[in-house]
């Protein structure tokens, strides 16, 4: 196996990992000091733990939340995978989104995350853009746009 | 047939020339005429004459835009590209918002498909719109209700 499929098989096990909340596994998976670069990342606690909490507000907010992969590909030590999340906001009311109740409705929204690799295949940095607009105006927290 | 580091390089040459630099007959020639936009604006028809319009929306919109490519992830028939856009919002940041005259930064991670003949034929994307609203007083910063 190569570097690069080993790489994109620990992405595949991270998701896996995530739906199970197997947290064991996600420590193996990523490096305790990974250094992350998604928006709102500065409000989450560092390292492994910050994405282990960030995988557990999810299901806070949606208690049926699924990921699926939709494109995975690499090059070198970075990996680029495509996620397709749905769910529904049946749990706490999302309060980033200055929501106070929770809404009921389905979410459908992508993200796109940029993942860098150590020399056995740990998760060491990331960078992840995930629509948000898009899940704003899915929960009514945002009119949708109008003109564009 | 196209390889990897030659789409990799006609996604730079496009950032480049038609989003920094306006130049749309660089989008009409890599597009191909089947192009589909994955990520398509609202209303949009997501074809091919539909992204080259967004383009030039972008540019009419902020005219000084900038996008600094930061990282790019080449393999078979995909490349992804990490970058930082740089504007002042002169014209609104969408039309139809009042502009505010200030400049900001937004992150923005893309995904081009190629086909083999180094045509691209397909296109998502994921940007960090609410962060560049908070810097333009459009929107709350998170948590500060």
């Amino acid at each position: 196996m190569s570097d690069v499929d080993r790489n994109m098989d620990v992405i595949r096990r991270l998701e896996d990992a995530y739906e199970t909340r197997d947290y064991d596994a996600v420590r193996t998976l990523i490096a305790a000091d990974i250094a992350t670069h998604t928006p709102g990342s500065e409000m989450m606690p560092a390292g492994v733990e910050g994405c282990i909490a960030a995988n557990e507000g999810g299901y806070a907010f949606f208690p049926d939340k699924r990921a699926e992969i939709t494109d995975l590909f690499g090059e070198g030590d970075r990996t680029v995978v495509h996620i397709r999340m749905t769910g529904t906001n049946t749990g706490a009311p999302v309060d980033w989104a200055g929501l106070t109740e929770a809404t009921n409705k389905p979410i459908d929204i992508d993200w796109i995350q940029v993942a860098r690799h150590d020399a056995v295949g740990r998760i060491v940095e990331t960078w992840a853009q995930m629509d948000s607009p898009k899940m704003m105006v899915q929960l009514g927290a945002m009119p949708a746009p109008e003109g564009m | 047939m196209a390889t990897s580091s030659e789409n990799a390089a006609t996604v730079r040459e496009l950032i480049h020339r038609v989003l920094n630099e306006g130049d749309m007959s660089f989008a009409e020639k890599v597009l191909s005429e089947d192009y589909v936009e994955g990520s398509p604006m609202p209303g949009s028809a997501g074809d091919k004459a539909s992204a080259i319009a967004m383009f030039a929306m972008m540019r009419e919109q902020s005219p000084d835009m900038r996008i600094e490519v930061e990282d790019v992830v080449a393999s078979g028939s995909k490349v992804a590209v990490r970058s930082t856009m740089t504007a002042t919002d002169t014209n609104g940041f969408m039309p139809g918002m009042p502009p505010t005259g200030k400049r900001y930064e937004m992150g923005a991670m893309d995904v081009f498909t190629f086909d083999d003949g180094g045509m691209n034929t397909e296109h998502y994307g994921v940007y960090d719109i609410p962060g560049a609203m908070v810097q333009l007083g459009l929107m709350p910063a998170p948590g500060s209700e």
